[in-house]
């Protein structure tokens, strides 16, 4: 348990790094070819061995999912629910993450419990200094301290909320926008909504252009060809 | 061979025991693991495989020990089971106050009975990856078949349940309120996983003082060693193992260990 969180809190920077770039790259290929790659994101849940009714029902469940208003059409409504849910999520992780330091429950964290979780987080690595050991804990209990915003040594509930706001407000949030953002790109119609028929003729656009052999089921080789990125 | 059984009986009523006092916020402190203790050359005899050597054998003990003093005080007592223990219940609650708040959509840190409609209206799987941003929503037959781990955890809670935690009926969820909601629900109490290996290492307290120093645990496991490297040359032979095996009644069985270190 202990162990697998240890290695969540090493992995997490690196995920968001690796997030942050991905989206970088995302925008930056958004603005050459809007169209394609608004596919590439749908081709996102794609899995080998589908067929084209498979996956048509799967696209119809993502449908929904992305029609967060139950109006049987994804418009910028749907976009800005989606926004707002992920950043939501964004916030509550960061709350999350902090909260793992209320040791007695309390509501709210002080210095001595920030200490004692980041010891125990800490861990000790194999033939390591103490002083190598005590630098890693005093690195843990600075980043964990960052939401005392008053300096008092306690992270109060207030602070907490207020961290949470900046943080998730300077990271970019994941997938799900990405997958909104995309869908309304296929509003063939241009009415300024995607139904349902609309995300399906686009999914089954993307279907096509991976099963190259045309037998109807996607094989593995079809999808890596695909998911190549283009030269 | 049956003072063995009765130790792990022993163990087994204390952790029992340990369970049923555990209350919404229970007091681990209380728990005093220095009397229950297992039969160490079980869970010793079991990490053996040929060709390990006394060295090896020390530092994976070793590092077992350091994981063990979760407060790093040089000695593994009653207090670091009871500090993983906090420690264990905290990221719980987190994890609760996580999926709580995801419904806060205006981040003002209070869920409204109008945040949880809008939340629990739309998708009720948003997929939560590891630093809590959402990385995709799944659909009803799908959201089986993904739990916690490798993606992330299912979002997912009960209205009424949730807004019975709203004391002042004013339907907000205020921070305090938030966090009894997160204090609710099944509470572990005690880690499983690693209550076994206090027991273990409880066992190695010679000055019967509660606290099981390094310097204790060393010289124990190093009698062990010894006694399974019955021909003194620091490294064991599949035969030493198997005729711990057969001494002590622990261990791999011969076959397990040829399939698992093939023959050199």
């Amino acid at each position: 348990m202990r162990t697998r969180s240890k290695r969540l809190i090493r992995t997490a920077p690196a995920c968001a790094l690796a997030v942050a770039a991905c989206l970088a790259a995302v925008t930056l290929a958004a603005a050459q070819q809007p169209a394609a790659l608004a596919e590439r994101v749908l081709a996102r849940s794609i899995q080998s061995g589908m067929t084209l009714a498979r996956y048509l029902d799967q696209s119809r469940a993502e449908f929904q999912n992305l029609d967060l208003d139950h109006d049987r059409a994804l418009t910028s409504a749907d976009g800005e629910g989606v926004r707002r849910r992920s950043a939501a999520a964004m916030r509550a992780g960061v709350i999350g993450e902090i909260m793992r330091a209320d040791l007695d429950g309390d509501g709210k964290i002080t210095q001595d419990e920030v200490v004692r979780l980041s010891i125990a987080l800490a861990g000790v690595a194999p033939q390591e200094s103490e002083e190598n050991r005590r630098k890693r804990v005093d690195d843990v209990v600075a980043e964990r301290m960052k939401p005392d915003l008053d300096h008092d040594g306690v992270i109060d509930a207030a602070e907490i909320i207020a961290y949470a706001r900046q943080r998730a407000g300077a990271a970019s949030s994941g997938g799900a926008n990405a997958a909104i953002e995309a869908a309304l790109t296929f509003d063939a119609d241009g009415d300024g909504k995607v139904t349902l028929a609309e995300y399906e003729a686009a999914a089954a656009r993307v279907f096509r252009a991976i099963d190259t052999d045309g037998d109807g089921v996607v094989s593995k080789d079809e999808i890596d060809a695909y998911r190549r990125p283009a030269r | 061979m049956k003072r063995c059984a009765c130790l792990i009986a022993a163990a087994a009523a204390a952790l029992t025991c340990c369970t049923a006092q555990a209350q919404p916020r229970p007091r681990t402190d209380a728990i005093d693991l220095s009397r229950a203790v297992l039969d160490p050359r079980f869970m010793f005899s079991v990490t053996l495989l040929p060709g390990m050597t006394r060295d090896q054998f020390l530092q994976k003990r070793r590092t077992e020990f350091d994981e063990m003093d979760v407060n790093h005080d040089g000695v593994v007592s009653s207090a670091d089971p009871a500090a993983e223990t906090e420690i264990f219940n905290a990221t719980r609650r987190a994890g609760r106050l996580r999926q709580i708040l995801s419904a806060d959509v205006d981040g003002d840190g209070v869920v409204t009975r109008e945040d949880l409609e809008t939340f629990l209206a739309g998708p009720q799987a948003p997929l939560v990856g590891p630093i809590g941003q959402v990385v995709g929503f799944l659909a009803g037959p799908q959201a089986r078949i993904v739990g916690p781990g490798l993606l992330g955890q299912i979002v997912g809670f009960d209205r009424d349940e949730v807004m019975g935690f709203d004391r002042n009926g004013d339907g907000r969820l205020d921070w305090s309120e938030l966090v009894a909601w997160a204090h609710a629900g099944p509470d572990p109490g005690i880690n499983f996983a690693m209550a076994p290996r206090y027991l273990v290492i409880m066992a190695f307290n010679d000055d019967h003082d509660g606290k099981t120093t390094w310097a204790e645990f060393r010289a124990g496991v190093e009698k062990f060693f010894q006694s399974v490297d019955t021909d003194n040359d620091g490294t064991l032979s599949l035969e030493e193992i198997e005729a711990n095996r057969q001494r002590t009644g622990y261990g791999p069985p011969a076959e397990l260990m040829r399939a698992l270190v093939p023959p050199r």
